[in-house]
């Protein structure tokens, strides 16, 4: 199990979940290594959801909100921004990498940008190995 | 672009801390720690006809979900959404007497709805229920080997949410008023009256200028309207449904879709009134020149009431055509105005010899046709490299270098017409009172333009008008058609439905810090009588931001508590077996 | 309210480095309003913990509470079962906080995981500005209810310093003059003519230099009886 690859992903309903259900049906594909969390709302979402992820095993963690100034609920993913912002402080802090964790715009009818999100987070963890919490997690 | 926020502040929030709204009776206890009910889960997995078991071995994953602990009921099914399907579920869930269930197959963005009507059939609280999107974000974009691996994550991370969910307040609300309350002077308004008390439904129209119609803005804009406008008013005036507040204004406004109050002062004092749903049609005016200026340079809306006059002498008239800058915003059809208005002129005095300057030939749709009929009647269009001067000593002369020929010219001119600014002065003051948001220009902000155009943040407001943004007069028909109608569908429901996906607070742990208040897009929250903040489950639309803000942990929200998305992203990271 | 921020995670980490069980503990007063201390910088700061903790195999046992007002006696003795078996407890309330606890349980290693910076108020979402210096003299009467003393980077008494510029403080270009500010509020008010009375040197002896400070409050002390009875019932 941990040696597998695991990337969280909470994703707005409105956006980013709506995109990758659109990238299924255009059958654009993506590596399974990540898992989709639904979400209202990209401001739902908190910073102890991104560190309890990383102590679950995650490898990467990203928050996809709409686009900006399409949000939804009208500033949802500005609050999901500094939210994100304030995580990358505290996990360099606590010493893991900030690039681990991103947020990211989408609007539901970018088929192709879930893919690539997917694979700009998976060519991150390429790069910074698996989650160096991997090894105590149990 | 920089995207506007708005975010509250000031009278609107002091309003929303002082109102002494009782607390709600018997208010529901959301903990963030979730407590399993030990409910049985029946999970439903889907073929959809092979389009998910082609990619994913769909009894293997049977065979991993009915290996969880939560998981009591295990089936897999051709069509679970079918009619046949739904009917087999019902009766799974009541034979083997299942509290909540999973159905794994499509996008809870299409089958939700469908899945909450089975679980209301069932007898289940319509949340108890979650889908695992094995089919467009796993059968879809996986190949076989892997698609069958994530779908039993998916289904056990699933589960192990679904295990932890509450039942949310589902509420049907009967609407006290069927009547709509109209806003507006304009042409807009007047056209959204009639839409509406076409369809038979009472309209109070409150008008605040009285009389006026915007024939006055802008005569030319005018030629296409007036008619309209006064055809549309007399129609209105002898309709029985319709009620005109002439001179009025609205002062307060509060309530729920179904359900407002609005105070509205009128001539004769003030007067409280009922209705079931709001369309603010106002119209943004074209401001005046300043006093001191030069009585040669004047406005589009200026022009408009000149050649209304049909005295017009002047032989040569140059038009400048700008565009918004950062403290001005020029109305859509200031090209299209500019046009028809030399049109007009040339109509009435054909040896006029006009010259319109504009960085871009705006003409929407049709209104190119009257751009080729002027420069077929010989006026003439000059594109602009650089600022356009005015030389006001001696004859007025407008000197402009022409882009496509790079010659600078020095135009001789009898009049200078520019484009009207459009300003909505009381937008600041209205918006207020209806709780919604204006842009930094000082126009109405719209909630969603794409998917409810003429929606607003205050749910049961809707917007027409050119005070939602300049717009042309075919697009102010347009949208006030679309406000009638968002008003209409709301005035004809049999009940308002409230809840579901709504954030709740838990009193004990409140501390009344506000954030909930001040961040809150759709001032759901309030302070209630105990002195706690309260969200009012008829304003909430269940976006979670005050959940993720709350410094006390006070918020959770049905559906998405904290316990539950930890218990689904740990489930992701660590489930599957092997 | 009094107003306080986060130590930085590192400092944390490195006071509590020894430990093994740890409690965090929060306030649901001031400390949660200026969203330094409140059950949510709880458990985000517990998670931060125990993240480090798996990462550099410290092995700590991160437990969380949090508390209505740490500053209360009574509050406190609330969490006495939290608090029993740890080695340290990492206090997120305010200063004050703190030592009420470490008082309560004097065998308890008490940290503070906040600095404590001053009484202010909250200005806009997430600004947080100093408002009274805890003078013991307050003057707010004559100056227009603008605090001259925590408000002005010298506490100047009598009117502005030299580097008054254009509203703005010299020490810190991003404050406003608080002597602009009593000018003009006292201009609004009509009371100008205050502007003119000399405040005479300001006695400092109210103020922290006397040591702690003490409020009695006469008719709220118990007399012996009460106190007596009181034990008594317990």
């Amino acid at each position: 199990m941990s040696d597998r690859m695991r990337i969280v992903g909470f994703c707005c309903s409105h956006g980013a979940y709506s995109s990758a259900d659109l990238a299924g049906v255009m059958r654009i594909s993506y590596s399974p290594s990540v898992m989709i969390i639904r979400v209202p709302c990209a401001g739902r979402i908190d910073v102890l959801h991104i560190l309890r992820a990383f102590r679950d095993g995650a490898d990467a963690v990203f928050v996809a909100g709409c686009l900006e100034g399409n949000c939804h609920f009208e500033y949802g993913n500005f609050e999901a921004r500094k939210m994100v912002e304030h995580a990358k402080r505290l996990l360099s802090d606590i010493g893991i990498e900030a690039e681990r964790v991103e947020m990211f715009n989408v609007a539901s009818n970018q088929a192709w940008r879930f893919p690539e999100i997917v694979g700009e987070m998976v060519s991150r963890v390429d790069k910074l190995g698996l989650s160096p919490l991997k090894k105590v997690i149990k | 672009m920089t995207p506007e926020v708005h975010l509250r502040k000031g009278d609107e929030l002091i309003s929303l801390v002082t109102s002494t709204r009782p607390a709600r009776p018997g208010s529901r206890r959301l903990r963030s720690v979730a407590e399993d009910k030990g409910d049985r889960i029946g999970v439903f997995i889907c073929r959809c006809g092979g389009a998910v078991s082609r990619t994913v071995d769909v009894d293997s994953v049977a065979a991993h979900a009915a290996s969880l602990n939560s998981v009591a009921f295990v089936k897999v099914m051709e069509f679970p959404c079918s009619a046949g399907g739904r009917a087999e579920i019902l009766e799974d869930i009541r034979e083997k007497n299942l509290g909540r269930f999973v159905v794994a197959g499509c996008s809870p963005r299409t089958h939700e709805k469908i899945f909450r009507a089975l679980a209301a059939k069932a007898g289940l609280n319509q949340s108890m229920f979650e889908i695992a999107n094995i089919r467009e974000q796993c059968a879809f974009v996986h190949v076989p080997s892997e698609a069958t691996a994530k779908a039993k994550v998916l289904i056990e991370s699933t589960a192990s949410k679904c295990n932890l969910l509450l039942p949310a307040p589902y509420e049907q609300i009967p609407l006290s008023s069927r009547k709509a309350l109209v806003v507006g002077s304009g042409l807009s308004a007047v056209v959204a009256a009639s839409h509406v008390s076409d369809q038979g439904f009472g309209v109070i129209l409150v008008d605040p200028r009285g009389t006026s119609n915007e024939g006055e803005a802008n005569s030319i804009k005018a030629g296409e309207s007036v008619e309209l406008f006064d055809k549309t008013l007399q129609r209105l005036k002898s309709n029985p449904l319709v009620r005109m507040l002439s001179g009025s204004k609205v002062i307060e406004f509060e309530g729920h879709p179904g359900d407002f109050r609005a105070l509205i002062q009128t001539p004769d004092g003030e007067e409280d009134i009922r209705c079931g749903a709001a369309i603010l049609a106002f119209d943004a005016s074209p401001t005046h020149a300043a006093e001191d200026r030069d009585r040669r340079e004047i406005t589009q809306a200026e022009f408009g009431s000149l050649l209304g006059s049909r005295v017009v002498k002047m032989e040569n008239i140059v038009m400048i055509v700008s565009d918004n800058s950062s403290e001005e915003t020029v109305g859509r059809g200031n090209y299209v105005d500019a046009v028809a208005s030399s049109l007009r002129l040339k109509e009435l005095l054909p040896s006029a010899d006009v010259t319109i300057i504009g960085s871009e030939a705006r003409m929407y749709g049709l209104h190119e046709l009257d751009h080729i009929r002027a420069q077929e009647r010989g006026v003439r269009f000059i594109r602009p490299k650089g600022e356009v001067d005015i030389k006001h000593e001696g004859g007025l002369r407008v000197l402009v270098t022409d882009a496509s020929s790079d010659a600078a010219l020095s135009l001789p001119a009898d009049l200078v017409v520019r484009s009207d600014v459009l300003r909505f002065e009381d937008a600041k003051k209205v918006a207020s009172v209806f709780k919604i948001p204006i842009n930094a220009r000082g126009f109405f902000v719209e909630s969603e333009v794409r998917l409810e155009p003429g929606s607003t943040l205050n749910r049961g407001v809707f917007l027409c008008g050119s005070a939602a943004g300049p717009r042309l007069v075919s697009e102010e028909l347009l949208g006030a058609s679309t406000a009638a109608s968002q008003a209409v569908s709301l005035l004809a429901s049999p009940f308002i439905e409230a809840g579901g996906t709504v954030a709740e607070v838990d009193p004990e742990k409140c501390s009344v810090c506000l954030n909930c208040i001040r961040i809150c897009p759709y001032t759901a929250p309030f302070i209630n009588e105990e002195s706690k903040a309260e969200i009012d489950i008829q304003t909430c639309q269940g976006c979670g931001i005050c959940v993720g803000i709350c410094p006390s942990k006070a918020i959770q929200m049905y559906g998405y508590t904290d316990a539950q998305l930890f218990s689904q992203a740990s489930a992701s990271l660590r489930g599957g077996g092997t | 309210m009094i107003i306080a921020e986060q130590k930085p995670l590192t400092e944390i980490c490195r006071i509590v480095e020894n430990d093994h069980k740890i409690l965090v503990a929060g306030c649901k007063s001031c400390v949660a309003i200026c969203l330094a201390g409140g059950e949510k910088e709880v458990g985000i700061l517990a998670e931060s913990l125990r993240l480090y903790s798996d990462l550099n195999n410290k092995e700590w046992e991160i437990s969380e509470v949090v508390v209505e007002r740490q500053c209360e006696k009574e509050w406190v003795r609330e969490i006495g079962p939290s608090i029993e078996g740890k080695d340290s407890v990492v206090s997120i309330a305010c200063g004050v906080g703190a030592q009420v606890v470490q008082e309560l349980y004097p065998d308890a290693r008490i940290v503070s995981g906040l600095n404590t910076s001053n009484m202010g108020a909250p200005d806009e979402p997430g600004i947080f500005l100093e408002k009274c210096g805890g003078c013991g003299d307050c003057v707010l009467h004559l100056t227009g209810g603008i605090c001259p003393i925590a408000r002005c980077a010298k506490s100047m008494l009598n009117g502005p310093c030299g580097g008054s510029q254009n509203g703005k403080c010299e020490v810190n270009p991003d404050t406003p003059c608080a002597w602009d500010q009593i000018y003009n509020s006292l201009k609004r008010l009509g009371r100008l003519n205050l502007i003119e009375k000399v405040i005479p040197p300001k006695n400092w002896i109210p103020s922290s230099s006397g040591g702690p400070r003490k409020i009695v409050r006469a008719e709220a002390v118990l007399t012996p009886e009460e106190k007596k009875t009181k034990e008594g019932v317990d």
